[in-house]
């Protein structure tokens, strides 16, 4: 139900709104084709950055693949709902050691993930300190790859405290599908930035 | 030959029309791969032209609702990619957003026949209320200089092209009542064949399309004045009006390209070229039309609005 109900949201609804009336030009989305589980890791400056990222996903994979959101910052039932919902979204307790167990939980069921490494959203076009999840993640699941995603502009068209959608042209840029060669958790993190900024200057 | 030209008028009488013009276009794109000598920019040409056949197509076969419907889309999309290449600042939003939302009350204004406010709307009250948003954002820094792009691109990408709609809405009262959609046909037909009038003439020359000169654009004239008077069917213009009409379309459509083209130059002095090539893709395709349709209107509304 749930799949069948993302599948009209994002496809009818969703996707024309965001490639027609906001601007959203979605880069080449064959590699996404091709795999059926990842991680996909992205620069977070906008809430529409995960409705853009589903949006760009295939149908079929859309109910399989969970953004991570904060816990703590979705703490209102209703909007909890609504996020969870609308956006199939998981929450992750942030401070704790146990945010790493609960996605653990997902990848071992076989879905994939979407984390935004910065852990909150930034300026517009800049990329902040990432947090080291998301390499603990890659190091224990080798054989999953992870998928960069530069996202330009959306954070002009709805930035952090402010709630009016102004539409302006954006672009989705997405990376080649990485797997982790190494153990070192900072040379891990090191190349996933160095992927992200590698798209930021495309 | 003159019975099917019959049986298809029977169906719509811009059927035939539709068609004539679309033989034209395989012409022209024979013209247009013999003239350009690189492959991928006559590739380009020709998809733009063909975009071009579609919405003149579209604007002569459906009702005036839907055409202006489709404009103010255009002239959305078209604002939207202009004001997106220039970097505006961040509190440039609200003012935007009230950018777009004058979109559908222009086209409202044409659409309905009322004139008066569809002329004051974007250079009056516009201009008012744009600062006035800025104003409650008391940030001066940049103030000057995003106020006058967006006034700039909306009077361009809206206001310019809203007058396509004007034209239908004006021809609709006149004593033509059933010409509405020839109208169109014609200014479509004679601004896109001035297109390709500049582009043979520049690749003559071997020069791009802007740096043609006034000598060039008065001889570029003549051939757009001949077809426009071998259109006079369309719009019942008498032999000076053709005349006119069709010299002054053509200066227009070449004042038109070379506008655009040298916005673009300078967004990609500022932004890059390549960001220019994706981003600015409705005002490339149309880049002749905001300044005829402006011209081509008021001709019209001097000559048969009774002012």
């Amino acid at each position: 139900m749930k799949k069948l109900f993302l599948r009209f949201l994002y496809s009818v609804l969703i996707k024309p709104f965001l490639r027609y009336i906001i601007g959203v030009n979605f880069d080449d989305q064959s590699v996404v084709y091709q795999h059926s589980q990842f991680i996909i890791v992205a620069n977070h400056n906008s809430h529409m950055d995960t409705a853009v990222i589903l949006a760009s996903l295939p149908a079929s994979l859309r109910a399989l693949t969970h953004p991570t959101a904060a816990a703590d910052y979705f703490s209102n039932p209703i909007i909890r709902f609504l996020v969870s919902n609308l956006f199939n979204a998981v929450f992750i307790r942030r401070s704790s050691i146990r945010a790493l167990e609960d996605m653990q939980h997902y990848l071992d069921m076989g879905h994939s993930l979407i984390i935004f490494p910065e852990g909150t959203r930034g300026n517009p076009e800049e990329l902040n300190r990432f947090k080291r999840g998301v390499g603990v993640l890659l190091k224990n699941n080798p054989h999953i790859p992870y998928i960069p995603y530069f996202l330009s502009g959306l954070g002009k068209v709805l930035p952090k405290n402010d709630g009016l959608v102004v539409p302006f042209t954006s672009h989705v840029f997405i990376g080649d599908a990485h797997f982790v060669t190494t153990t070192d958790i900072d040379e891990i993190m090191q190349d996933i930035y160095n992927h992200l900024m590698e798209l930021k200057n495309e | 030959m003159i019975n099917i030209i019959s049986t298809l008028e029977s169906y719509s009488p811009v059927l035939p029309w539709l068609l004539i013009a679309a033989l034209g276009l395989l012409v022209v794109s024979v013209v247009i791969i013999l003239v350009e000598r690189n492959r991928e920019n006559s590739l380009r040409r020709l998809s733009s032209w063909w975009l071009t056949y579609l919405y003149t197509a579209a604007s002569v076969s459906f009702s005036s609702i839907w055409v202006s419907m489709g404009f103010a889309l255009l002239s959305f999309i078209a604002l939207r990619e202009l004001l997106s290449s220039y970097g505006l600042r961040s509190v440039d939003r609200y003012s935007v957003f009230w950018a777009y939302l004058s979109i559908p009350i222009q086209y409202y204004f044409c659409y309905r026949g009322m004139y008066y406010y569809s002329f004051i709307f974007i250079p009056v009250v516009m201009f008012l209320v744009l600062p006035l948003r800025a104003m409650l954002q008391s940030e001066g820094k940049g103030m000057i200089r995003s106020m006058a792009v967006i006034q700039w691109f909306m009077m361009i990408s809206v206001f310019c092209l809203s007058h396509i709609v004007l034209i239908i809405s004006f021809w609709r009262g006149t004593q033509f009542i059933s010409e509405r959609s020839l109208i169109l046909l014609y200014l479509f037909i004679v601004v896109f064949a001035n297109d390709l009038i500049h582009l043979i003439a520049s690749s003559i020359r071997k020069i791009r399309i802007i740096q043609l000169n006034w000598m060039d654009a008065f001889i570029c004239a003549l051939p757009s004045m001949a077809l426009s008077f071998s259109l006079s069917a369309l719009t019942h213009f008498s032999l000076v009006q053709s005349l006119v009409a069709g010299a002054l379309l053509s200066l227009s459509s070449l004042f038109g390209k070379k506008s655009i083209s040298l916005i673009k130059d300078d967004l990609k002095f500022l932004q890059g070229e390549k960001v220019v090539k994706h981003n600015i893709r409705i005002m490339s395709h149309m880049a002749s039309l905001p300044f005829s349709a402006l011209v081509f209107f008021h001709l019209i509304f001097y000559w048969y609005g009774g002012v």
